[in-house]
């Protein structure tokens, strides 16, 4: 293969040789060191061998040596292809005419070809057409159509939303679009679903939108209670009825009252410091305690007040001495009774603090009502409110079987 | 004659020194080599130039003897100054004259 190669680079002559001493002329030459290939001898007294083209000076003495006469019947190589194309002038210009041409014509797209995989929603032609609006047709050129080819591929997938994948590629002068169809799951049926009641309370409007409503305005209501069946009566041209399960939909309003009580103690105990002290002081070094001073006492129950005092720093960095004052106070229990005006703002406090945690943020309070009785030491508040929400609450509806979950035991409140 | 005897002995001399020291003896003393593929290609090593070049005679000369090949459709399929390159269909291969 090499030798091949390099001798189209070199260039090669096929040599006609003429004579009776042939063999003496192959031994001289290879003597010479020339090289010699496909020698054959089609005829006594005639032979037909190869050379290197730079070799064949060098064979000259041979033939004269041997008493053969050769001549050369043929070129091949480049040196000689170069040496023909440019005694003509005409033919290089044709040569380099021809590979621009080759080399301008394959920059252009000449084929656009189409392939839609899928069950037909879309058609090659549509695709045809949206790809000669995008600006893709024959005689196009190629590195256009590469430098655009995001935003066309993007504009394709808007123009079809029914394609899954599409995707261009340029193989030579021939632009591959294969687009693929989106395979959509099938479509679910909608669980029957009913609307129930999310809190307790009295209907005062009810709107269904879809579905069969169960109470009327006016109904008291409990937590969990059906209020929308999702189920449609449609009446029959024979005058039968037909039920279709559904999705029931609607806005039920209702009247919902919410209540906090609150007790509220009149007399409380509580903590007084009494006249009788005690004061000890220490110094303190590392964790050994020396006491430096006392006085007074306390007999019965007392309260400690500590105080430190750390000496100065500049020569105690790790606080090893401080001066610690004890002062130990009486304690006295006194019994204090508040007023009712007191103990009315403490549990109105309490209930409205009580009631933030039950009422939903945004919520219109329509009525409020507070109550309020003192028995004994002890203040008994009650503070209602009304509010008018929707208590609408749609809830998966049980299997036609009886099987499923009641709504009344699912939500929580 | 005399010169004859002298590179006989010499010869001797020569493949006694080279058994001496396990030397291989086609590397000093000349001797051809032949590498052939099945029947229809041969490669001779170490030749001393071509006597006869037929259709269906080969003749080479080596360092001290002739090889003469026989066969059908014999050519040459190169030739440089240590190497020979034949193919064809062979027959027959022998070697005659002088001694090995």
């Amino acid at each position: 293969m090499y030798r091949r190669l390099a001798d189209l680079f070199h260039g090669s002559l096929v040599v006609m040789v003429r004579g009776k001493k042939l063999e003496d002329l192959l031994n001289k030459a290879a003597a010479r060191g020339i090289s010699l290939w496909g020698v054959k001898r089609p005829a006594p007294g005639l032979m037909l061998l190869k050379i290197r083209a730079g070799d064949f000076p060098f064979l000259r003495p041979c033939f004269r040596e041997s008493g053969t006469r050769g001549k050369i019947l043929r070129r091949t190589g480049l040196p000689f292809v170069a040496g023909r194309l440019w005694r003509r002038k005409d033919r290089l210009l044709g040569l380099a005419f021809f590979l621009i041409a080759l080399q301008v014509m394959a920059s252009f797209v000449w084929f656009v070809t189409v392939t839609v995989d899928g069950g037909g929603k879309i058609r090659a032609e549509e695709i045809d057409a949206g790809l000669r609006e995008l600006g893709i047709s024959p005689g196009m050129m190629r590195g256009r159509i590469e430098k655009n080819r995001d935003r066309i591929l993007r504009e394709l997938a808007v123009r079809f939303p029914e394609a899954a994948w599409i995707d261009m590629e340029i193989r030579g002068v021939v632009v591959f679009v294969t687009v693929v169809e989106r395979s959509a799951p099938p479509e679910k049926q909608p669980l029957p679903v009913n609307i129930v009641a999310a809190k307790a309370g009295l209907v005062s409007e009810i709107i269904v939108l879809k579905g069969t409503p169960v109470v009327a305005e006016g109904a008291m209501v409990n937590r969990g209670d059906l209020l929308i069946l999702g189920e449609q009566i449609l009446p029959r041209l024979d005058g039968g009825i037909e039920t279709r399960r559904g999705q029931a939909a609607g806005i039920v309003k209702a009247r919902v009252w919410y209540e906090t009580r609150v007790e509220e103690p009149l007399v409380t105990w509580s903590a007084v410091r009494g006249p009788q002290k005690r004061v000890e002081l220490f110094l303190r070094y590392k964790d050994r305690f020396l006491p430096l001073y006392r006085r007074g006492e306390i007999i019965g129950r007392n309260y400690l007040e500590r105080q430190r005092k750390t000496l100065y720093r500049g020569r105690n960095q790790i606080n090893l001495v401080e001066l610690i004052k004890d002062v130990y106070s009486e304690q006295r229990w006194v019994k204090t009774r508040i007023t009712p005006e007191e103990a009315l703002a403490r549990a109105r406090r309490e209930g409205e603090m009580k009631l933030s945690l039950l009422l939903a943020p945004g919520l219109e309070i329509r009525d409020r009502r507070e109550e309020w009785e003192i028995t004994g030491d002890f203040f008994f508040y009650r503070l209602v409110v009304e509010t008018l929400e929707d208590i609408a609450r749609p809830v998966a509806a049980p299997a036609e079987n009886g099987e499923g979950f009641f709504p009344r035991e699912e939500d929580g409140r | 004659m005399g010169n004859n005897g002298a590179s006989r002995q010499k010869k001797r001399w020569q493949e006694k020194i080279f058994d001496l020291f396990g030397l291989p003896r086609k590397v000093l003393l000349d001797l051809p080599r032949l590498v052939m593929l099945g029947n229809c290609r041969l490669i001779v090593e170490n030749h001393r130039g071509l006597l006869e070049y037929t259709e269906t005679v080969i003749r080479i000369r080596t360092a001290r003897t002739e090889l003469k090949i026989s066969g059908e459709n014999l050519s040459l399929m190169y030739m440089i100054k240590e190497e020979i390159g034949l193919e064809g269909k062979f027959t027959c291969i022998e070697w005659s004259g002088g001694e090995e």
